[in-house]
Formats: structure tokens, sequence, C-alpha cells
């Protein structure tokens, strides 16, 4: 499957405040986009913008499978993002939020049990999330992006909150992914860029 | 996935999250309990009209309404579960999800409502066919209204306030004809009394239905 997301001239302004402009890439299957700088550089905000969370100011976004372009509203079945200000209900059980979210794309969730032992969170499947620290939420997103299986798949600050035994789960993912789309890492941990096959600077 | 199995997915979800920690549910019986009792303690000795007893009526479902309905998007923006929900999500599943859930509590509200505003204040020779349909078709356009409005004032500042100046303006035809409907069936009025006004309340409630529908397309992507 060729699968390719591109961005052309795009640009995000809030108010007055540019955060950036003129912005021009693209990534393709197999591969790991890094995307560096430092704090308040718009890493979270281009995120943002190439999962459609948020609109940019000019410019455009194209996700493309075998060359067509995949409509907007069509999105939603290809792409997860993991960030830190991305929550799950608390209310319910680590199982139940991974049961709603599957649901919404139709897809089983017979695999979250084994999933939720990959993770780290075996045994607190019933749980609920308002109990979990703040590293077993962060799991519980890479537990959704196992069960997912995006062709796209885009991480900010992918190891926040996250052990060392975490951080080698998001090294799995990430090895995982090249083999199935692609992925945008958006980091200022000078480590992580060797997970990358690019690099895009932003505020330099 | 069909769209009808998300919507289910989302109401589900909804109605999980509301059993288990009740932020509406028991605002909402604990203000439909304590209106109809001031509202019967004060008023115990006076005779009540039936255009009072209308009034009275919606003025409770309205405010509680105001409460409690508008939960929902607030929690979600507030946890940031929204974006989750954003990214995984069909729009019109979002909406419908949250039109029955909200549907739900008003008729909860109801199941409390009536009952003691009728032993309370005394109220006889009612038409209750009339009475209910009303009712029904008040509480439908209500909650089509209260739902839009809800989507646009969680992402403002000032949630609370908006919620009820957006609202007002939304719903003041609304309880117009449901209180002239209201106040016929409590007078004990036959169909040809209460008519116009279930046909209003219907065509307001189509009206709002699909337009918020529609609409809401556009402020969830915002």
């Amino acid at each position: 499957m060729s699968l390719s997301l591109s961005a052309s001239n795009l640009s995000k302004s809030f108010g007055s405040l540019k955060v950036f402009s003129s912005l021009e890439f693209s990534t393709s299957s197999g591969e790991i986009l890094i995307v560096a700088g430092p704090n308040g550089s718009g890493k979270s905000t281009l995120l943002k913008i190439l999962t459609g969370l948020l609109t940019s100011s000019s410019g455009q976004v194209d996700y493309c499978n075998e060359n067509a372009k995949i409509p907007k509203e069509k999105r939603r079945e290809f792409l997860w993002m993991v960030a830190p200000d991305l929550s799950f209900y608390e209310e319910l059980s680590a199982k139940e939020n991974l049961e709603f979210f599957l649901s919404l794309l139709g897809r089983p969730a017979n695999k979250s049990f084994e999933t939720l032992a990959r993770v780290g969170l075996g045994g607190r499947e019933n749980d609920e999330v308002a109990g979990f620290s703040l590293g077993m939420r962060q799991r519980l997103k890479y537990a959704l992006a196992f069960l997912l299986e995006p062709k796209f798949l885009f991480l900010d600050e992918p190891t926040a909150n996250l052990d060392e035994s975490g951080v080698k789960l998001v090294s799995e993912l990430l090895t995982e992914q090249k083999k199935r789309g692609l992925a945008v890492v958006a980091t200022n941990n000078p480590d992580e860029y060797s997970w990358g096959d690019k690099k895009l600077e932003l505020g330099g | 996935m069909s769209w009808a199995a998300e919507t289910r997915s989302i109401l589900k979800k909804e109605l999980r999250s509301e059993l288990r920690r009740r932020w509406s549910l028991g605002l909402l019986a604990l203000f439909g309990l304590i209106t109809v009792f001031v509202v019967s303690f004060s008023l115990k000795t006076s005779p009540l009209t039936s255009g009072i007893l209308s009034t009275f009526f919606w003025v409770i479902v309205f405010f509680a309404a105001m409460a409690g309905l508008s939960r929902s998007f607030l929690k979600e923006e507030e946890t940031k579960t929204v974006l989750a929900l954003r990214l995984l999500a069909r729009p019109s599943a979002v909406f419908w999800g949250k039109l029955f859930f909200n549907l739900f509590l008003l008729f909860f509200l109801e199941l409390i409502l009536v009952p003691l505003f009728f032993i309370w204040l005394n109220v006889s020779g009612t038409n209750l066919t009339g009475f209910f349909l009303v009712l029904f078709l008040g509480t439908l356009g209500l909650v089509a209204g209260t739902t839009l409005t809800a989507a646009i004032v969680a992402k403002s500042e000032s949630k609370g306030v908006l919620f009820a100046i957006l609202s007002f303006p939304i719903l003041a035809p609304l309880l117009i004809f449901a209180m002239a409907g209201s106040k016929a069936a409590f007078a004990g009025g036959g169909w040809e009394e209460i008519a116009a006004s279930v046909k209003t309340l219907i065509s307001y409630t189509a009206v709002m239905g699909a337009g918020s529908s529609i609409l809401f397309d556009f402020i969830w992507e915002v």
C-alpha cells in the first residue's frame, strides 16, 4: 500500500502571533518524520492541523492512498494520535474506553485484554481511568494505537511520563508502524531523533 | 460502521458515564423537586388558573434544561476527551448520540416533575392526552435546540451565561406554543384548542432537528 502525507504552504497564526508560515513537506509509507523545535515553535499545533483538530490559516494538507486523495470525512478510519492533551474517559475502565473508541470505527475489541497486558496494564483492565497515573494513561493511548493499527500515526511528545519500558514500547510501535504506514513524531528530545527517517525543524 | 451503530455507541457511553457519576441526573431531580415544592408551598391557598399552571410548568422545565443539558458537551471539553472523539467519531453520530442522551435526561426530569406537579398543586380536569402530547413535542423541540447551543458554548469562556443567552431566543417560539398548548390542556380543552400548538411544535421540532444536524458539522470542525 502506497501512502503519503503532504503539506503545502502551511501557515498558522493565532491573532497577530505567527506560529509558523509557508511549511512544505511530505512523507510516505515506511517513513517516520520527526518534527523538532524548541518549546512554542508550533510542533503540537502542526500535529493538530495535520490530524484535522485545528484549521490552518493557509495552505493545505493531503492524505493519499495509492495516489488518490483520502477525503477529510474518511480520514478518521486511517489515523490516530497520541498527545499529552488528549484524554480518555476517567469514569470508564481501561477496557470500556478501548471498546468505546474501537466501536466508533466498527472494529472488534477482542484483543483488548492482550493489548492492555502488552502495554503494561495487565490486571488493571476493569479499573477506572480516574485511578491511573499519567504514565498509565499514556500507555492506554498506546494500547489504542496498537489496536487501531492506523495507517497514519501522529505522536506528540511520545515518551512524556513514560519509564524505560514505556519508551521501549513506543519504539516497538514505531517499528510496526513503518511496516503498516507512516508516522509523524513531534519531539524536542534529541534521543528520539534517531527514530526518524526525515526531520522537519520548526522555529529555526 | 453504520451511522446508527455509531450513534448507539455514543449514547451507550453517555448513559454509562452518567449512571456512574450522576452529574446531571442528581441535579435535574433536585431541581424538579425543589421548584415544584416551592411553587406549591407558596401558592397552595391561591386558585391557580390554567395559564399560571402552564407558565410555572414550562419555566421549571426550561430552567432545568438550562442547568442540566449543557453538561455533556462541556464535560468533553473540560476533560479533554473531545480530542479523541473528534479524531474517531462521525460528527452527526456525536450530535444524535448527545441529543438522545439529553432526551433521556429531560424525560427523567419529567418523570419526577409531572406527578409531583399534579399532586402538590392539586391539578384536576386536565386533558391528559393533550397535555402529554404537548409535553412530548415540547421536550423534543427543547432538546433539539439546546443540544446545538450546548455544542456552541462548550468552546467559549463564559459557558453558563452564554448557554442561557443563546438558548432563549432559539427556544422562545417553542416555549410560547408549548405554554399555549399546555394552558388549553390544563383547562380541559379539546383537540380543536390544542391543535394549533401541536402543529407548530411539530414544525418547530422538525426544522430545529434538521437545522441543528446540518449546522453541527461546522461547529464540531471549528
